[in-house]
């Protein structure tokens, strides 16, 4: 049992640390920020160290090549809220890699998890800036989950604002949803789907909405000492011609409680 | 109109997410945490059913119940307890562990 308790760790350490070249092979720009699905449901007590990433692939030179780049650290202060700092590298398709924003994020559990039907939060965020012409925002959503026997399926909806007396008017809307089949701790197959319809209340037509879907492998390794590491990848197909042809994201985050 | 969406949004789920649930919610069970060792090791669940779980966590250290197959984890602070519901739930049995004392915090809840 020792022995392949052992072994179990090494192949974790392995694949933790090939994950880990990837995210900082990944780091660079892009024209949006990396995205990934939000639980509504808080940790108290776990401290969170984050990297996030993603890539795009497309004919067209617009679009291609643009990457993300996500650091954060965030804690579970209470058992109903996490709050997280978070700092963006952005580079744009034909552009060259830049230091874009720092946000505050915060996340309050609404419900104790699976008491109700489904499981409730509330996301805040307020994002600064530093790039000439462009403008802090502010971000509120609602967090929701669902659990179906070993199916956890998670939606977030979600409204920015950008501030500023030149800023864009509107409030834009944009949502996430992904479901996963919890197999095994480690391997967590899944699907995720990414929609942006544009302004609250004046959504544009379904084909100038950018909307990506694809699969997702989600999981957590052991990797020795006191905490875990949780891997995301994923892999989106846009379903029109606005979006991105494909996006390849990647998300890890080590966990551990004080 | 655009804030009618948005509060109409969030009333609507807000009241979506507290539903009662399609199955029986049942009393509760209590573990309690001791020596970094639960008592009972074993509960009994009905199938289909919804439990309340209380953890009482006696020790003098915080304690993280925590487990894969029920999919929850939760810190219940030293001399406090914490509350966890599970279910329904298929025959079977599930594990748990309290994360800070892996070795000897264990236990299983059996469904049938």
């Amino acid at each position: 049992m020792r022995h392949r308790d052992r072994s179990l760790s090494k192949n974790s350490s392995a694949t933790a640390a090939l994950l880990l070249a990837c995210a900082l092979l990944f780091m660079g720009n892009a024209a949006h920020a990396a995205a990934h699905v939000l639980s509504p449901i808080v940790d108290q007590g776990e401290l969170e160290i984050e990297i996030k990433a993603d890539r795009t692939n497309d004919a067209n030179s617009d679009l291609n090549n643009a990457q993300s780049s996500n650091i954060s650290i965030g804690y579970g202060v209470t058992d109903y809220w996490a709050t997280e700092l978070e700092t963006q590298w952005k580079k744009d398709p034909k552009g060259s890699r830049f230091y874009d924003s720092t946000s505050w994020e915060n996340r309050f559990q609404l419900t104790p998890q699976g008491k109700y039907w489904l499981d409730a939060g509330l996301f805040a965020e307020y994002e600064h800036v530093v790039q000439d012409g462009d403008h802090d925002s502010v971000t509120l959503g609602l967090l929701l989950q669902k659990e179906f026997g070993r199916n956890v399926t998670t939606f977030n909806f979600l409204l920015t604002r950008q501030l500023g007396s030149d800023a864009p008017t509107g409030t834009q809307v944009e949502y996430r949803m992904q479901t996963r089949w919890r197999l095994n701790p480690m391997f967590e197959p899944g699907l995720e789907f990414y929609g942006e319809p544009g302004e609250l209340g004046q959504f544009n037509t379904t084909e100038e909405q950018r909307t990506r879907m694809g699969p997702v492998m989600v999981g957590m390794l052991p990797v020795g000492g006191p905490g875990k590491l949780k891997y995301e990848l994923g892999y989106l197909r846009g379903l029109n011609s606005v979006s991105e042809q494909s996006t390849v994201r990647l998300l890890l985050e080590y966990e551990m409680h004080f | 109109m655009k804030l009618f969406y948005v509060c109409f949004v969030l009333a609507s789920t807000l009241g979506l997410a507290s539903l009662p649930v399609h199955a029986d919610e049942d009393d509760g069970y209590v573990l309690t945490l001791k020596n970094h060792r639960f008592e009972p090791a074993t509960i009994e669940i009905p199938v289909n059913k919804k439990v309340r779980l209380v953890i009482k966590n006696l020790d003098a250290s915080a304690e993280e119940f925590d487990s894969d197959d029920l999919h929850r984890e939760k810190v219940i602070p030293a001399g406090r307890e914490g509350v966890v519901y599970i279910g329904p739930l298929d025959p079977g049995t599930y594990k748990f562990k309290g994360e800070f004392n892996a070795a000897t915090a264990v236990g299983s809840v059996i469904v049938k």
